[in-house]
């Protein structure tokens, strides 16, 4: 299975991404240009995290008008596999893929921490082999996480069980995660279009041992 | 002299500035502008001077909406308070752009009210707002 993964001026996961995903089996990577206009020879996308176009005006406003994203929508709405994450969920956001937008930490600081996911959906391509229920542990990293739209759309989310907030999960807070500073700014969104993943977290990032040894003690 | 060349540094000013330089300030204050009818202009210089007369600047103030929580606007105001103006009710933080565009004709205005809400303001969360400034250049 072939993986693109979009590399915009500023994109910094990209190779973070390559690294995941070719060190899984059967699976390969390869890096296009935001300049590019057709992934036809992929079978999935990745828009990687970072900071596109050095988020200027806003967190990926610029990067949503990149010849290459025409591509990515269209292919999006016909079935392909996309995984956003961090700044990748951002330009999806302002590419009009999904509804809502994301803004500013509640807290105003850059969170750089772990949280908890809960895969709430077992029969969606990237969650197959996790059981309804599983907690998965990634790490965050963004200033602009904080998800808003408006109430209608947020409840329609909600009901489609759309949307994980890393927050509901646990009766007592978890240490690493600033909750009473920044409820929405820790929501590991996770939105399902079709086929299409968003997290503000870095899944990818996981896969590093360091990392999650760093944080889980383990 | 210089001041009269910094009076506007403009296409119009700058060819009346090289044909004509007044020697005294009771010269300079007698002086009659020539004319800026077509005809009696240089050909050469009233090509640039019809397009440096079509400049149209605009402003667009984009704010975060009033349902959008402003995080920074309200540190803000918590700041102005501790500095001693208890007063202060509510800070909103947004963004202002000063744009210049050759030409000026509503089809213009039109594609530029597009891009604002494209790509200078994101709807979901931000309102823009658009003044053009009816000084030429």
């Amino acid at each position: 299975m072939k993986f693109a993964v979009i590399q915009f001026p500023g994109s910094n996961c990209d190779q973070d991404c390559i690294a995941a995903i070719n060190g899984l089996d059967g699976l390969h990577a390869k890096y296009v240009w935001h300049k590019e206009t057709s992934l036809d020879d992929f079978d999935a996308i990745v828009l990687p995290g970072g900071f596109a176009y050095g988020d200027y005006l806003r967190c990926g406003a610029i990067a949503r008008f990149s010849p290459i994203m025409r591509a990515v929508i269209s292919d999006a709405r016909a079935g392909k596999l996309v995984l956003g994450t961090c700044n990748g969920f951002q330009i999806l956001c302002e590419a009009g893929l999904l509804p809502g937008a994301l803004v500013r930490n509640r807290s105003l600081r850059f969170v750089c921490d772990m949280v908890t996911t809960r895969v709430d959906v077992d029969d969606f391509p990237f969650t197959r082999s996790c059981p309804k229920g599983t907690l998965l542990r990634m790490p965050v990293a963004h200033g602009e996480g904080c998800f808003f739209a408006d109430a209608e759309t947020l409840r329609e989310l909600n009901d489609n069980r759309q949307l994980t907030p890393a927050a509901a999960l646990f009766p007592k807070p978890i240490p690493m995660v600033p909750l009473k500073t920044s409820p929405a700014s820790v929501i590991a969104s996770e939105i399902s279009l079709a086929s299409c993943l968003i997290l503000i977290a870095l899944p990818m990032r996981a896969l590093a041992a360091q990392m999650v040894r760093r944080f889980s003690g383990r | 002299m210089g001041g009269k060349v910094g009076t506007g540094f403009t296409g119009k000013s700058l060819f009346y500035v090289a044909q004509q330089v007044p020697t005294s300030l009771a010269e300079m204050k007698n002086q009659k502008r020539p004319s800026l009818k077509p005809e009696s202009r240089n050909p050469l210089v009233s090509a640039v001077s019809c397009k440096y007369g079509e400049t149209m600047k605009v402003k667009v103030v984009v704010m975060p909406k009033a349902a959008v929580l402003d995080p920074q606007g309200n540190a803000v105001r918590n700041a102005m308070r501790h500095l001693g103006m208890p007063e202060v009710h509510s800070v909103r933080i947004g963004k202002y752009m000063e744009i210049e565009v050759d030409g000026e004709n509503g089809e213009l205005e039109s594609r530029l009210h597009g891009l604002c809400r494209d790509l200078l303001s994101n709807p979901v969360i931000e309102d823009y707002e658009l003044t053009k400034n009816e000084e030429r250049r």
